[in-house]
């Protein structure tokens, strides 16, 4: 560059050189820092304490293989794309998902239950609501389109309030909103999983309602962790791991308390006496309840969420096998119900 | 190195206005090798422009610029030009202005360094060379435009009104610095000006030019020896046969 | 007697008095001091913004509920950096990490993006068709919110640094690109055509004079696009990474931590600053004598 006759020159190509070098480092520097050995799982993050068994992941995950986070953001569409991409290979997402996937077309499997409970409505006092008939004609705010939804129509449905014509539903955006919304008075009571659901309980004049009815009426067990099924078919001894992995991880928070509790408090950023609440309203466990996929499906098809009633295609999609490897029990025990059975009124075993 | 200038015509068309500017009009002109020739002239009529046709900034509309029998190319080092404002390089210092052409044209500084800073002493610059343009004078800032130019040993040298800007004291002590450095054996001069005292004093040949449209009305030799006494019989013999010719052209035109 | 003055350039020299105005400090102690007593002053607006927070912790104004307290969100700050909670939050000793991410996020883009700028625009000038391509799809592109290719950016990139990269090298040259083009149409002809004239090819005009001479412009649209690129890149931080500041905001966002939001936006504006500091001090040797000649007196 002496030619240029600018002494300048040799500075801005320093510059080109430090930014070069800065972006050859960040494109290389993930690779090495993830040369971990084994085969790498990837799992999309989560913001749903009742799915944070998937934190403990990395502890329980057998020998020979690695976890790893992606931010996918908390879109399901992103989630889906990520799958379907091969960016990702597992995520946690209620099991109204798999309805969601068939209705665009993608093959996903469900492998493992997550959790029950989970979710809460949460009222404001300031509405004089006290029960789940004092519903009718308020303003309810909730994310349409997902799980929290289907399952406050439900909830809606089972005291005979009319989800599409006695309320009024509210879309909070962000899961902030949903405290803001109701703080602010724009709504007089919603839906939303934890810890959202705690968080926006703990403020002052706002409230859980009726907690265990509202399991009552609805269901017990709402997440399952999905894999793509062509992971299930190319790879099964990583999904069987990943299964594995998954229900010791479910047993650690399940028993020990304080774990779940450094885990949520290290995710979600609240301190423990905030997620305390939100801790005590999930149930950790591995069954996959098939009625509530049938149910979600049904739901969500008369909420027209979807094109059309999926549950009929939904038998064989959940995919018990690697459960009753791993836990020694049958389908039957871990909650498979046949649609056939299910259109009689046949609930899932553990449900009683 | 001769130069013809070979029945041109450059007319400018305005995309704007339908003006349509005759600049030049069928010129015709030849410059001996090594003389010095001014072109004389008040605004208008095409002596600026003659100088560009020869520099090549510019193309004739018709006819041909001729250097040794071949069309004029584009700008270059043969031709060095000199122009009204000094036009150097800002963030260069005065040597590293100088230094341009020979850096540029792939010669090392090494080689070259000693000569910018002879040519620099020849201008009168010693001392000056690590000097920014803007923290030098506008007569210091032309002379380093001159030893820009001449570094290059162009084999023409053109310039387009180098001194107008200059104070009266300034342009003569420039006048006489030209006629020192620039001038050189087998070195053609074209030089552009609207003073006839700075035509006198330099010229070998003075071309008076007028305008509307641009072409030439009068060549006059000037035969004194240089250096001449600007307040000599001849001297002002010679500005007023000049200034006979362009007088008539003194007064405006308020049409 | 001879009428022409003596060639004394020594009488004709203004000297070299810097241009008034200009900072060029006196040599010694006195002036180290007053020099930084002068930079100093830069924080003056900010340190009264601080202390007016600090003294709202007490007084608590109305409508000012949401905004966490002074000392909450230097406590944050405290664990963001020092790790003062033990590893109980997902910030916790985070701060390095994001940094560093979000400064090589930003640098790359920046450099990149400039680069690229500065590279398409004196193309433009080399061959002036390009610019009849480049420029409406420039324009068609700019209102577009940057953030919206994110997705895509994401399938064509993957997840981890690609597509943040990708996002704010897009966004930087957006913004310097048009400042590029600007900025070079402003240099005279005449100095074009004195470099010609001195034997420079047309790609040698380009890069030893065009290029200088469009230089001091050329770096307020790199400020510009800097402060740009960091807006992009904390937006696109939102996705596909598991750090940086904008990792951090955001997550904190989700969960309701406005005081971590808050301290991630303050480190943000700081390091913002220090950006748009760093590149004037590398860029200052472009521009000073522009601003030497604009300052200068007739």
């Amino acid at each position: 560059m002496k030619d240029f006759g600018i002494h300048a020159g040799l500075s801005r190509r320093r510059f080109l050189q430090a930014g070069a070098g800065a972006m050859a480092l960040g494109f290389v520097a993930p690779g090495i820092v993830r040369a971990q050995d084994g085969t790498l799982i990837r799992i999309s993050d989560t913001t749903a304490l009742h799915e944070m068994s998937i934190y403990a992941l990395p502890e329980t995950m057998a020998q020979g293989y690695s976890v790893e986070f992606l931010n996918l953001g908390a879109s399901g569409t992103s989630m889906l794309a990520a799958l379907l991409n091969s960016m990702c290979d597992s995520i946690s997402s209620a099991n109204s998902y798999l309805v969601t996937a068939l209705s665009q077309g993608a093959s996903i499997t469900p492998i493992c239950g997550l959790a029950g409970r989970g979710q809460a409505i949460v009222a404001t006092e300031a509405s004089g609501i006290k029960t789940l008939e004092d519903l009718r004609g308020k303003k309810l705010t909730t994310k349409p389109m997902t799980s929290a939804h289907v399952m406050m129509q439900v909830a809606l449905k089972a005291v005979g309030i009319d989800p599409l014509k006695d309320v009024e539903i509210i879309d909070f955006g962000q899961p902030a909103g949903f405290t803001l919304m109701l703080e602010g008075g724009q709504a007089d009571a919603g839906q939303v999983w934890e810890p959202f659901a705690s968080i926006a309980a703990s403020k002052p004049g706002l409230f859980k309602l009726e907690l265990d009815r509202f399991f009552d009426v609805t269901w017990k067990t709402h997440s399952s962790l999905y894999v793509p099924q062509a992971l299930v078919d190319e790879k099964p001894d990583t999904v069987r791991a990943l299964v594995a992995a998954n229900v010791a991880a479910i047993d650690v928070i399940k028993n020990d308390r304080s774990k779940f509790s450094a885990i949520a408090t290290n995710r979600v950023g609240q301190p423990p006496e905030i997620l305390d609440d939100a801790m005590n309203n999930c149930d950790p466990r591995p069954e996959m309840d098939a009625t509530v996929f049938y149910k979600m499906a049904e739901e969500m098809a008369s909420l027209g969420m979807v094109d059309k009633d999926y549950a009929p295609e939904l038998e064989g999609k959940i995919n018990y096998t690697f459960l009753s490897e791993v836990t020694g029990r049958t389908p039957e025990q871990l909650g498979f119900v046949s649609y056939a059975d299910y259109k009689d009124g046949k609930r899932a075993s553990f449900e009683g | 190195m001769s130069v013809t200038f070979d029945n041109i015509s450059k007319i400018y068309q305005s995309p704007r206005a339908a003006a349509r500017t005759v600049a030049l009009e069928n010129v015709s002109l030849d410059l001996a090798e090594g003389e010095l020739v001014v072109l004389l002239g008040p605004s208008g009529c095409g002596k600026t422009t003659l100088l560009k046709l020869l520099a090549g900034f510019e193309f004739p509309t018709s006819g041909r610029v001729l250097v040794d029998g071949k069309p004029v190319p584009k700008p270059g080092p043969d031709r060095g030009t000199i122009f009204q404002a000094p036009t150097l390089f800002p963030w260069l210092t005065a040597l590293d202005n100088v230094l341009y052409g020979p850096r540029v044209n792939g010669l090392s500084d090494k080689q070259m360094r000693q000569k910018a800073l002879d040519v620099l002493a020849s201008v009168g610059l010693t001392g000056f060379e690590e000097h920014l343009p803007h923290n030098l004078s506008g007569g210091m800032q032309q002379r380093v435009a001159i030893a820009r130019v001449l570094i290059n040993e162009p084999r023409i040298l053109l310039a387009d009104e180098p001194f107008a800007a200059l104070d009266e004291y300034t342009r003569r002590a420039m006048q006489q610095l030209f006629l020192k450095v620039a001038r050189k054996p087998g070195r053609t001069l074209l030089f552009v000006t609207h003073s006839i005292e700075e035509a006198v004093y330099l010229a070998d040949r003075i071309v008076i030019m007028s305008p509307r449209p641009g072409r030439i009305q009068e060549i006059i030799d000037v035969p004194m020896p240089h250096p001449r006494e600007r307040s000599s019989r001849d001297f002002l013999d010679m500005m007023g046969r000049v200034y006979d010719q362009v007088g008539h052209h003194v007064e405006l035109d308020v049409a | 007697m001879q009428m022409g003055m003596k060639l004394d350039a020594s009488a004709e020299a203004p000297g070299t008095a810097p241009a008034s105005g200009a900072t060029i400090a006196p040599a010694g102690g006195a002036g180290a001091f007053g020099r930084l007593l002068s930079q100093s002053a830069y924080a003056l607006v900010p340190l009264a913004l601080l202390l007016l927070w600090f003294v709202s912790d007490f007084l608590r104004p109305p409508g000012f509920s949401f905004l966490p307290t002074f000392r909450a969100v230097l406590d944050t700050l405290g664990d963001w950096m020092f790790n003062t909670t033990d590893g109980k939050y997902f910030y916790s000793g985070k701060w390095w990490l994001d940094v560093v991410w979000s400064l090589i996020r930003v640098f790359g883009g920046l450099v990149v993006g400039s680069a690229l700028a500065v590279l398409v625009g004196l193309g433009t000038l080399l061959f002036p068709f390009t610019e009849k391509i480049v420029d409406p799809i420039v324009q068609m592109l700019r209102p577009v919110p940057k953030t919206a290719f994110l997705p895509f950016a994401i399938l064509l990139f993957g997840l981890g640094n690609g597509p943040a990269l990708f996002i704010t090298i897009y966004g930087v040259f957006l913004i310097v690109y048009v400042q590029v083009v600007m900025s070079i149409k402003l240099v005279p002809v005449d100095f074009r055509r004195a470099a010609q004239m001195l034997g420079a090819s047309d790609a040698k005009v380009l890069t030893s004079v065009v290029l200088p001479y469009a230089l001091p412009g050329i770096s307020a649209g790199i400020r510009v696009g800097a402060s740009y690129a960091w807006l992009v890149l904390i937006l696109a931080e939102m996705l596909a990474v598991r750090e940086g500041l904008g990792y951090t905001l955001w997550n904190a966002y989700e969960f309701m931590r406005m005081d971590v939001v808050v301290a991630a936006m303050i480190v943000i504006g700081v390091f913002g600053f220090l950006t748009d500091r760093a590149i004037v001090l590398i860029m200052r040797r472009h521009f000073s004598w522009a601003e030497e000649i604009a300052q200068a007196e007739v």
